[in-house]
Formats: C-alpha cells, sequence, structure tokens
C-alpha cells in the first residue's frame, strides 16, 4: 500500500466525485488487496497486480454508488489540498483533465491512467485482460479523442477571452 | 505531425502536473480512518441475503414434496403441488446459483473478466428476482395452501374450488401486468428510495437491459481488433 500509494491515490480520484467517495474506494482498495494477497501471480509486476484489484474495486464502487449521486448537494465537490501560489491556475487545469477523464468510458479510463502512469502495452493487456495489440489501438482512438476535446476546449476559452 | 504530438503531449503534462497532488495523501486520508466501510459490509450482506434464501427455498421445498404423497389420488391437486414444487425449486437453484457465483469473484482477476463476472452476477440476480416475481404470482395463493396441508395434515386444498384458484392466478397475472405498465412510466423518475427503485428496475426490466449493454461493451472492449485497422506506437 505504502509503495503503491500514490497510483491507489490517483486510481480512486479518477472513480470518485468528491473526498468521501476517494475514501471509501480507498478503504475498499486496501480490505480486497488484504484479501487476495495469497493470491498473488508471480508472473506479474507487483505494481500490475495492485492495479488490477484497485481499478476493480474502482469501477465496480463507481457503479454501485453512482444512483447515490443523484440529488447530492452541489458543495460536495471534488477537493484536491494545494497552497501552491499558482492553485487557482492549477485548479483550472484539473477541472480540465477531470472533465477528459469523466468523458471515458470505465476500461477507457483505466486504460489511459494506467499509459500515463507509465506502464506498457504489455503490462496494461495484463491489468486489463487484453493483448498489447489491442491496447495500442484502443490508446490511439483515446488520444484521439482526448486531442479533439482539448482542441474544442481551449479554442473555447480563446473565443470566450476576445469577446 | 509535429502540432498533434505536441497537443498529445499536454494532456500526458498535465497529467504529470497533477499526479503528485492528486497522490497526495492530504488530499485523502483525514477522514479514512472513520468512514463506513459500504463495500465490505455490502459483499457480506449480499452472501448472508443469498443463503438466507438458499436455506429458506430448500426448507420450503421439502415442506412441499412432504404434501405431494398426499394429493397422489387427486390429480387436479397433485397438479397443483406439483407446479408449487417445480417453482419453488427453480427459485432456489437460481438463489444457489448466484450464491456460488458471487463466491467466486476474484478481484484480482484482469479487469475485463472480473467486470464481466460481476455484470454476470448482477444478470442472475436481476433474472432471480424477476422470476419471484413472476412465481409469487402463481405462488401467492396454493403455496400456503400447501404448506399448510403439510405441516398440519389437513385436506384444504381440497375444499378449495380450483376455479376460484385459478381466478386468483389470473388476478394475480393482471396485477402484474398493470405494475409492469405503471412501472416503465415511472422507471426514469428521480428521487426514489432503494427499495422502490429495485422493485420498478425489475418490473420495468429495465436493469436487465443496463446488465446485458454493460456486457455487450466489456465483449467489445476485449474483442481484437482487425488487423488491418490495427496501429501500433
Amino acid at each position: 500500500m505504502q509503495r503503491h500509494g500514490g497510483l491507489l491515490r490517483r486510481i480512486a480520484w479518477a472513480w470518485s466525485r468528491d473526498d468521501a467517495d476517494r475514501d471509501d474506494v480507498l478503504q475498499e482498495i486496501a480490505v480486497q488487496l488484504w484479501r487476495v494477497r495469497e493470491r498473488i501471480d508471480p508472473r506479474l509486476r507487483e505494481a500490475s497486480f495492485v492495479a488490477r484489484v484497485a481499478l476493480n474495486v474502482a469501477i465496480s464502487f463507481q457503479r454501485r454508488e453512482r444512483r447515490h449521486r443523484v440529488g447530492r448537494a452541489a458543495a460536495d465537490v471534488d477537493h484536491v489540498a494545494d497552497a501552491s501560489p499558482c492553485a487557482g491556475e492549477r485548479d483550472d487545469e484539473r477541472a480540465r483533465l477531470r472533465a477528459a477523464i469523466d468523458s471515458l468510458r470505465d476500461l477507457d479510463r483505466a486504460l489511459a491512467l494506467l499509459h500515463l502512469e507509465g506502464h506498457d502495452h504489455a503490462a496494461i493487456g495484463e491489468v486489463l485482460g487484453i493483448s498489447a495489440a489491442n491496447v495500442a489501438t484502443k490508446w490511439w482512438r483515446i488520444k484521439t479523442r482526448l486531442r479533439e476535446q482539448l482542441v474544442a476546449k481551449s479554442m473555447e476559452e480563446r473565443r470566450c477571452t476576445t469577446r | 505531425m509535429h502540432d498533434e504530438m505536441k497537443r498529445e503531449d499536454v494532456f500526458e503534462q498535465m497529467w504529470a502536473r497533477q499526479a503528485a497532488a492528486l497522490g497526495a495523501p492530504a488530499a485523502t486520508l483525514p477522514a479514512a480512518s472513520g468512514v463506513r466501510p459500504i463495500g465490505r459490509a455490502g459483499q457480506r450482506v449480499f452472501l448472508a441475503v443469498r443463503l438466507l434464501e438458499v436455506a429458506l427455498g430448500a426448507a420450503v421445498l421439502c415442506v412441499v414434496l412432504m404434501a405431494l404423497p398426499a394429493h397422489l389420488d387427486a390429480p387436479r391437486q397433485l397438479l397443483v403441488v406439483a407446479i408449487v414444487a417445480v417453482l419453488v425449486a427453480w427459485i432456489t437453484a437460481q438463489c444457489a446459483v448466484l450464491f456460488h457465483r458471487a463466491l467466486r469473484v476474484d478481484w484480482s482477476a484482469p479487469v475485463v473478466e472480473l467486470q464481466r463476472a460481476i455484470e454476470r452476477l448482477r444478470l442472475a440476480e436481476y433474472r432471480a428476482f424477476k422470476w419471484a416475481l413472476l412465481g409469487g404470482v402463481v405462488l401467492w395463493l396454493p403455496l400456503p395452501v400447501v404448506l399448510l396441508d403439510a405441516l398440519t395434515g389437513g385436506r384444504l386444498l381440497e375444499r378449495l374450488d380450483l376455479g376460484w384458484l385459478a381466478a386468483n392466478v389470473f388476478l394475480g397475472a393482471a396485477l402484474l401486468g398493470g405494475l409492469h405498465r405503471w412501472s416503465r412510466r415511472h422507471v426514469e423518475r428521480a428521487g426514489r428510495s432503494g427499495r422502490a427503485e429495485r422493485l420498478l428496475d425489475a418490473l420495468s426490466s429495465r436493469h436487465v437491459r443496463r446488465a446485458a449493454e454493460r456486457i455487450a461493451e466489456l465483449e467489445q472492449f476485449a474483442a481484437e481488433p482487425p488487423a488491418a485497422t490495427s496501429r501500433q506506437e
């Protein structure tokens, strides 16, 4: 947990809407990791095994909890502590990142997140249970979609500032 | 091409810049010690409820089968008891399958495999619930009568007019049809309680459709791309 704490928290962030959700996801991940510790596959890298369990828990949690989010107070939102002087800019960037990630379906999001975390295609394939070639194809499509989305967003922002 | 690569990098750079903050313990841990263990309790409750259903179903089935020999001489009564026995056995078997599948869920399996297993489990749960509802329409009157006969040794089923029994089954079926139409109309309404939502979703078959769609989505994700469109980085 300590060795992969950053990865686990980023997975929890990507599949939760607020701090309470994130805590629940992290706690659930810890419980499941403890339960399956004996079943660790020696052919898998430790990071891949941890990512598998974490993604399985996060995706299932989100699907289970989705209905409870309807009607939740607007103030109960995602919060990440940031005391740096550029906190405002970082918040905007984080909001854009959140929007881009939220636009992806669960498995596409998992694939993108693993790629951004620096896993190679073979490792991503091991975690998700698909081939490395399939990972490459899907990552290319996801990248294209994200790129289009970011370009559209920046053009929209530029239009707003020139008005 | 260079411009495209630059844009692509923007997302990765954004992630790299935010990664440290997103992975910081301060962002998530203050309340971690006091949170409600939803998932842990949920899984245990799910297994406990399924086990209870199997035990209850098996007990009811045993009692119904005890009543069977007493009606061997009357074909009409035998038919009623046999239908009750078959339906109870069917619903109990579905609950047993559900319990078995829930026990076998492996959280360390590849993501696509586990999500598929969970969606199939959900589908089985929804179908079991739907069959229990449908079966309830047929069983709601004969089952208590048969159980009472078996437990008290009385001949209550003999005294009941089969026409009246059939009319009650038809009434139940009509009620179910009406509920189905009503549920289709109100299924999208927000702010319902958990139980009402479960009943509405089961009656309108909405969550069966959702689970089936999700399984199709997983199959599509896991499907190998055609060789011509496959692109390596």
